[in-house]
């Protein structure tokens, strides 16, 4: 017999008062996400850097493979290997392609169905909101970013079986992907507030990467200066990452990668300014 | 619990355009009918209630629960079905009032329950694997209905419930309400402006224009209150009979083809009618009574309102 038969059932539970409010949006996002297409087929190649540089640790620490080490000695250092790991251009493509698959549709979606009008006659705030929509980009990134490169340093510790890692290397593991990962996130949803079209999002994304780019590459080629990097958001996640890798030496590369890290942080903190008061003045 | 609803004062505006006027509204638990003109203020006020608008003056609580610094357990205590056609992108049915189920602060496991059940309710069962998004209008007034449902709020608001649905849909929607409020656990606001609706389905109705609060009545006092109508078709020159009859309190509205609506006051006795035809020479052609429909009694109020005002 249909329930609709037997009139309206009273729920006779305890509704929950969670401390972290966004919580389940984070869940449903992650859980969506992954159910999209050919996000297998994202995954598998986003995964490539990882087995890549796995590889290149083991030859490393094996000198029997003495012969292959031979093509990767400019990884010779930690500092130089993991600073490429994070800094490669594959690398940073693959977390331009993650932010759009994770992110592009996050906020568009939802103002494209009027889902707001749902989300916020529920017992959370407009912060539980973002930080949810945060949460599920940032979890995939931080898991092609700091899970391998953690996965990279223990695997570096058992090759060669020795404890001992360089602190700066370590802790710029830790702190360089959460801090790419925050701009391309915030980003992402920054432009992902502004529209109705995650496909819109995902265009707007790709030329502003790849414009930023090609005036940087013509501004630096006509006036021969290097500080035309700092247009670059590539050229800015490179030089940052090889300063806080150590793998910069010369003051004026140091100098900036440090500045390269501070147009990342202003960058954050303007799309995630953007992002906020999108969704404050959004209306129910 | 004396009020479920309690507010003083509440004024609303739109970039200088009030919606809400000095809003005052007590409501004991019941179901009520928000009645209005398109642009009276109903949506508004029901986002206020909800915490969704923070009004710049006013004071008031819902089912006890401060509107201005606790609306977080107001919606926690409250449903809302909202008037836009919303949903969830990617999700089905039950995806969707599950996972609304648990941002209101169900577990996983009793959300997903409570969301086969709620949508058994409101009869989407079949449907309730589909995608949202392929959902006919009905369909997606159920969704709404049911998610407004899935944690068995103490109150509900229901904006605009029958927006856009077929007659035997709409019937079905009401039914639902109707058997919602016979429950008596929850309290029904439910805003319309198709006024047959809150006929089968309120005991009282607010109205509302303008942004204020215009009256909160029983329905069926108002009628029995303000209006004994008839019908009325006369062969001749009516107009001295007319005339005759408005010194004693009938109102006369033309309708169409000769027929006169009119009302009368509750001491008129309808035999002085034919007599006063008579004296006229009038031959009466037809004469009903007829049962005044909610909507003549809006219009009423509206149009007596405007004329105060003016």
């Amino acid at each position: 017999m249909a329930i609709k038969s037997k009139g309206y059932q009273v729920w006779d539970g305890q509704l929950l008062r969670r401390a972290l409010g966004w919580t389940p949006i984070f869940r449903q996002g992650v859980l969506q996400v992954f159910r999209k297409k050919r996000a297998k087929a994202l995954y598998i190649f986003a995964g490539l850097p990882l087995l890549i540089f796995a590889a290149v640790i083991y030859v490393m620490t094996k000198p029997e493979l003495k012969v292959f080490s031979e093509f990767i000695r400019e990884y010779g250092t930690d500092p130089k290997l993991f600073g490429a790991y994070f800094t490669n251009g594959f690398m940073i493509f693959i977390l331009l392609l993650l932010s759009v698959h994770a992110g592009a549709s996050q906020i568009a979606g939802d103002r494209k169905s009027n889902a707001f009008a749902l989300y916020f006659a529920r017992p959370i705030t407009k912060l539980d909101y973002i930080l949810g929509k945060l949460a599920v980009v940032m979890f995939y990134l931080l898991a092609f970013t700091l899970a391998p490169g953690l996965i990279l340093i223990l695997l570096k510790m058992l090759f060669t079986g020795s404890m001992v890692i360089d602190l700066q290397v370590a802790g710029a593991t830790v702190i360089f992907p959460l801090l790419v990962s925050l701009c391309f996130a915030t980003m992402i949803l920054a432009f992902s507030s502004l529209a109705r079209s995650g496909k819109l999002v995902t265009v707007v994304l790709f030329v502003l990467y790849f414009a930023s780019d090609i005036v940087q590459g013509i501004l630096s080629g006509i006036f021969r200066s290097r500080w035309f990097h700092l247009l670059s958001l590539r050229e800015n996640i490179q030089n940052f990452g090889w300063t806080i890798f150590g793998a910069n030496t010369r003051a004026d590369d140091v100098l900036l990668g440090w500045l390269s890290g501070l147009v990342l942080l202003v960058l954050t903190a303007v799309f995630g300014g953007v992002l906020a008061l999108r969704i404050r003045r959004v209306e129910a | 619990m004396d009020k479920v609803i309690d507010i003083h004062d509440i004024s609303f505006s739109y970039n200088g355009c009030l919606a809400l006027d000095k809003v005052s509204l007590s409501l004991a638990p019941g179901i009520y009918g928000l009645l209005g003109p398109n642009g009276a203020g109903k949506t508004t006020l029901m986002k206020v209630l909800l915490g969704f608008l923070s009004p710049p003056a006013g004071t008031g609580n819902i089912l006890g629960h401060d509107i201005r610094t606790e609306s977080r357990e107001i919606r926690r205590a409250v449903g809302y079905m909202p008037e836009v056609e919303c949903l969830l992108p990617l999700l089905d049915g039950v995806g969707t009032v599950a996972y609304l189920g648990e941002l209101s602060g169900m577990t996983r496991q009793e959300a997903m329950k409570r969301a086969h059940e709620v949508l058994f309710y409101v009869g989407l069962e079949e449907a309730r694997y589909r995608e949202a998004k392929s959902y006919s209008t009905g369909m997606k007034q159920r969704l709404k209905m049911a998610q407004a449902l899935v944690h068995d709020p103490k109150l509900l608001f229901l904006d605009e419930p029958t927006t856009g649905m077929d007659p035997q849909g709409r019937q079905e929607i009401l039914e639902l309400i109707r058997d919602i409020a016979v429950k008596k656990t929850m309290s029904i606001v439910f805003s319309t402006h198709i006024l047959s609706d809150l006929e089968q389905t309120c005991e009282q109705v607010v109205i509302i224009d303008k942004g204020r609060i215009r009256t909160l009545a029983d329905i069926h006092d108002m009628r029995a209150r303000n209006y004994d109508t008839y019908e009325l078709k006369l062969k001749g020159e009516a107009e001295e009979f007319f005339s005759r009859l408005a010194d004693v309190g009938v109102h006369r509205h033309p309708i169409e083809r000769g027929v006169t609506r009119i009302g009368v006051p509750p001491d008129f006795v309808p035999a002085d009618l034919f007599r006063l035809a008579r004296d006229h020479g009038l031959q009466v052609r037809h004469f009903r009574n007829c049962k005044t429909t909610l909507e003549e009694l809006f219009i009423t109020l509206i149009e007596d309102n405007h004329g105060h005002q003016e």
